[in-house]
């Protein structure tokens, strides 16, 4: 028999392993449908209190990372730690903990809004103390709420989504695209929702094909291309990691052998303007321009579509 | 065991549809005792019969006779095409709407997020099978029961006799109906699962009858689970019915033990 300060030391070991208080770790997750790769060897972790962005193009795993974390897919190989402990040791009890909105919401048609949300309300042990809030915030009327969901507009079942999927105010919401057909005001009260989630320190994980939305939201992202994951870091980390464009406008035409520059790659050249690719320090470049006869110089800062566009290419190559 | 929400939304799914199979069945029951106490069918069979040719007298036997006896004809009652189709359709259209349809809906991926067992839901859906099969055979027993007290003339039929081929009846259903899980939890298509039971159990009921008529099929007899139900027999006391019903209940396990597995381990698609 267990006595308490061996299941102290063991929970102090579950910590140093890194499982305990992690709402999400995921390790080596590999899953083929019959011989299509879904993911394969998918590893990361989220931290509590974080907004965690999963992107990738359709087909590339996102969903399949998700359906997995939901246990609504078995996995080949690979483990699902979720607040410590395995998904397939405690499902029902991790389930109390989580929120989930599929990608498509597709509830019981001939239900009635409300009816739905009381009946699901009725398999979970919290009670939806969030769910009149979130109806507020949403803007969802009396009569979207007693009409029946097949009657619903897209956007309006997807508001019921939000609610479904938060109203028992769980610890880890693992999100779908969760604003898809909102429109920009609905979409920024989903966003005030979402850091009030993490203001209280729970636990989000975003999957978005919205690029500024997940700039805007998430702290971490992590980015899944062809089943595997090719980056997972902070986003500003990622911008700084990622070379930037550096745009020059000079005041006369570029002969035909245009001018190499420290830290740099010329991209393209057309008349009086010249791409480059920052890859180097900006403090070497920095001397060598001012002797140049420039007009214009333009260098934007890396959004995510651009570092996404990137790891993309470099796929393709 | 069963969850309660998920029993209760089914049922209430359903509720009219088996109020009308309760209501139907019943009054088919009665029907048929009305219908033989009324037109003493069985003297007008028996001159019927009597100018058929040696050949097809010979064919039909007496057991076509027996049937407009009010023993046969109460048998007939459960056997008739309608009360099977009715029962069939509650067998096949529960598992199939509800498993493989929710999948393809999309509900039952929602549902599975939450806190409940799949064991649980997958369970609660065969008790519901369960029982309004039973209750609409039920129904064919207080048809049957109702008839007999209008017309007390009618003697020689044991209330024993029609337990027993309601009860055979309900295995039998019960068996369509895990075949039927067993097919949804291998699918994704609510229309797929239908067509694979409804398909099958049609395959049955015309092998039952092919193996009747045609002796060199009659070693396919027990592939059949039409074999296993003759109320014919049974209203004649010539069955075996206890046998019948354990070799039904046998199909029942290996299925819903199989269904039960496949669905608790398998992957639910989006």
């Amino acid at each position: 028999m267990l006595n308490y300060s061996d299941l102290f030391i063991k929970l102090i070991s579950s910590k140093i392993k890194g499982n305990t208080l992690k709402p999400i770790k995921v390790s080596g997750l590999t899953k083929y449908y019959g011989k299509t790769l879904g993911i394969e060897d998918v590893s990361f972790s989220v931290e509590q209190g974080e907004i965690f962005g999963f992107l990738g193009p359709n087909g590339a795993g996102k969903t399949t990372t998700i359906r997995l974390l939901i246990d609504l897919l078995c996995p080949n190989s690979g483990t699902i730690h979720l607040f410590g402990t395995e998904l397939t040791r405690n499902r029902v009890d991790l389930k109390e903990r989580i929120g989930y909105l599929p990608g498509e919401f597709f509830p019981y048609g001939e239900m009635r809004s409300i009816n739905f949300l009381n009946y699901i309300s009725k398999y979970r042990s919290q009670p939806a103390h969030l769910r009149q809030s979130l109806i507020e915030k949403l803007v969802l009327s009396p009569h979207d709420l007693t009409s029946r969901i097949k009657h619903l507009s897209h956007g309006t079942r997807q508001k019921l989504g939000i609610v479904f999927a938060l109203e028992h105010d769980p610890d880890l919401a693992i999100l779908d695209e969760p604003t898809s057909g909102l429109d920009p005001l609905i979409q920024e009260a989903v966003y005030e929702i979402l850091w009030d989630f993490q203001n209280r320190g729970k636990t989000i994980f975003l999957s978005s094909h919205i690029l500024p939305e997940v700039e805007k939201v998430c702290h971490r992202v992590a980015i899944i291309r062809k089943g595997k994951i090719v980056a997972l870091e902070e986003i500003e980390k990622l911008k700084r990691k990622r070379p930037r464009r550096l745009i020059i406008t000079f005041k006369k035409d570029v002969d035909e052998n245009p001018l190499n520059l420290p830290e740099s790659r010329l991209l393209e050249c057309h008349d009086r303007r010249c791409i480059y690719l920052v890859e180097g320090q900006i403090s070497k470049l920095l001397p060598a321009l001012t002797k140049l006869p420039i007009e214009d110089i333009v260098f934007p800062e890396h959004d995510l579509e651009d570092i996404f566009l990137d790891y993309y290419a470099e796929g393709k190559n | 065991m069963i969850s309660g929400n998920y029993f209760i939304k089914t049922l209430h799914e359903h509720l009219l549809f088996l109020i009308f199979a309760f209501i139907l069945v019943g009054i088919f029951q009665l029907l048929m005792i009305t219908l033989v106490v009324e037109t003493d069918m069985l003297n007008v069979a028996k001159i019927f019969f009597s100018r058929f040719p040696p050949q097809v007298q010979q064919f039909l036997g007496e057991e076509f006779l027996a049937q407009f006896s009010v023993n046969g004809a109460v048998a007939f009652g459960y056997n008739h095409p309608i009360v099977l189709i009715f029962l069939a359709v509650i067998a096949i259209m529960l598992p199939a709407r509800h498993i493989a349809g929710e999948i393809e809906g999309g509900s039952l991926e929602l549902l599975l997020s939450l806190p409940i067992k799949r064991f649980k839901l997958a369970f609660s859906l065969w008790i519901l099978s369960f029982l309004s099969l039973l209750v609409v055979i039920i129904g064919g027993w207080l048809g049957t029961i109702i008839g007999l007290m209008i017309y007390p003339q009618i003697s020689g039929l044991p209330l024993s006799i029609i337990f027993r081929i309601g009860l055979n009846l309900w295995f039998l259903m019960i068996t369509i109906n895990a075949y039927t899980f067993f097919f949804s939890s291998i699918s994704r298509e609510a229309g797929k699962v239908t067509q694979r039971a409804a398909g099958l159990t049609l395959f049955f009921y015309f092998l039952s009858y092919t193996v009747k008529l045609w002796d060199k099929a009659s070693f396919l007899k027990p592939v059949t689970i039409f074999t296993y139900y003759q109320p014919q027999a049974l209203a004649m006391n010539q069955n075996l019915w206890l046998k019948n019903i354990v070799i039904l209940a046998v199909l029942v396990i290996v299925f819903m033990v199989i269904a039960f597995r496949t669905i608790s381990r398998r992957d639910i698609p989006g």
